[in-house]
């Protein structure tokens, strides 16, 4: 049956396009209506002219090319965070043995403003009693604190930074922040992994991942992917959940310690 | 289950290889859509790169609502209107390369290069969603649906993006489609 009325434009779009929702009747108005042909026949002429732009080739290879790029750059992946993080004196115990065991210079240095150096005269003597092991705890929890804070510091400077009006967010010393801060990171979640502690491991996965993004962004982006990246902070809701780990850990940190039991969970 | 639904799950319980799957098998398709979106061999590039780097980072958050093709999409497509936002001018100088390649004579090639220049300044005139919707269905042979799918639209929407794009294509581009018919 031939259309009583003319196709409008849109109609003829979605005609050109073969889409179902094209009046039908289409094919047999054009063919006895010439007006609507020669419209037709425009569209189309101006349509197919865009073909003539080619888009160059891509080899067989090039998906295995691709993925020979990406795959230095693809961080580790990790499960999600399902709910607040737990840990233990028995697990932070551990860390605490693992780090002073790996990275205690490190720590023993970087936090010597906080903590007693601790010399090896020194270590000597106090391992003979319980107040090396408090002390020994209590520079992990106040690198651990320092650790968090910080972390939380970088993306609660990026959920607050104020996108440019133009070119973009300049977010340089985040992003070395964030570098700085990734292999405490992964020392600390590998320790956490180690004694199966597998929520605070999360987190720090989390965490690490995060950390790993904002160091491998472009030191000024545009403020779209700002938004994106933002976003994504936002999302994770990660701040928080550091921020409530961290005041987990202080608290910890002002209690008598109890290892033996294993009763003090966070 | 498929062999990309499968790929899909291994990949989002951490195995690499599986992911090397996916990205051979849409990284190609990625490509083209990147290069109708930036109008540029190497744009492309880094849109596929970041594309699928994303994807990776973000695959705890995709759900089987939509194809992993069209997912990927959105995340190339997104990135390419990022890229174009901050490059602001696409060039064209590669397409004309390759119409010299193609062994194409000077007055081909003029013409070639001017509707290039009109069309560039054509897409440069369509909003974001609109230049998406269209390169999505002219280029990609995507269906409304999932035009609306990469875009987060609706179909009504969908469609009347591909429609005003057209509008504006067809403002600038009408005199050039008799020259390159003939």
């Amino acid at each position: 049956m031939m259309m009583t009325t003319h196709p409008n434009e849109e109609e003829m779009i979605l005609h050109y396009y073969g889409e179902p929702e094209a009046p039908s009747t289409i094919d047999a108005h054009l063919r006895d209506c010439g007006d609507c042909r020669q419209r037709f026949e425009a569209l189309r002429r101006m349509l197919e002219s865009l073909d003539t732009v080619r888009v160059p080739e891509r080899g067989p290879m090039y998906g295995a090319e691709v993925w020979n790029r990406l795959r230095p750059q693809l961080p580790r992946t990790a499960a999600k965070v399902s709910k607040a993080p737990v840990m233990s004196w028995k697990s932070w115990g551990a860390v605490a043995a693992m780090l002073t065991v790996g990275v205690s210079g490190y720590y023993m240095g970087k936090y010597s403003n906080v903590a007693p150096a601790v010399t090896p005269e020194v270590a000597k003597t106090l391992a003979s009693n319980e107040q090396f092991e408090r002390g020994r705890q209590r520079v992990l929890l106040v690198a651990l604190t320092d650790h968090f804070e910080k972390s939380r510091m970088i993306l609660a400077e990026l959920s607050n930074a104020t996108p440019g009006a133009a070119g973009g967010v300049d977010i340089s010393y985040e992003r070395e922040e964030a570098s700085d801060l990734l292999e405490s990171n992964r020392l600390y979640r590998q320790a956490a992994l180690q004694q199966g502690d597998t929520q605070a491991a999360t987190l720090l996965d989390d965490l690490e991942r995060m950390l790993l993004e904002v160091a491998h962004t472009s030191p000024k982006v545009g403020n779209d992917e700002f938004e994106e990246l933002r976003q994504r902070i936002k999302d994770r809701g990660l701040a928080f959940k550091v921020r409530v780990f961290t005041s987990r850990i202080e608290d910890m940190g002002k209690a008598p310690a109890n290892t033996s039991k294993g009763n003090n969970r966070l | 289950m498929s062999d990309e639904a499968a790929a899909i799950a291994a990949a989002q319980a951490g195995d690499q290889d599986a992911f090397r799957v996916l990205v051979e098998l849409h990284s190609r398709s990625v490509f083209r859509l990147a290069y109708r979106m930036t109008g540029n061999e190497q744009d492309a590039e880094d849109v596929v790169q970041e594309a699928f780097l994303r994807a990776y980072k973000q695959l705890h958050r995709y759900e089987n609502r939509a194809s992993f093709a069209t997912w990927v999409y959105r995340i190339a497509a997104n990135y390419s209107l990022d890229l174009i936002r901050s490059r602001k001018t696409v060039e064209s100088d590669t397409i004309l390369e390759h119409l010299r390649e193609s062994g194409a004579g000077p007055d081909r090639l003029y013409v070639s290069g001017k509707m290039q220049e009109t069309l560039d300044r054509a897409l440069e005139g369509l909003s974001q969603q609109e230049r998406t919707a269209f390169v999505l269905r002219h280029f990609e042979g995507q269906s409304i649906d999932e035009i609306g799918g990469v875009l987060g639209i609706g179909n009504n929407a969908a469609k009347h993006s591909i429609f005003r794009a057209v509008q504006k294509l067809r403002k600038a581009l009408t005199p050039w489609a008799s020259v390159t018919t003939t």
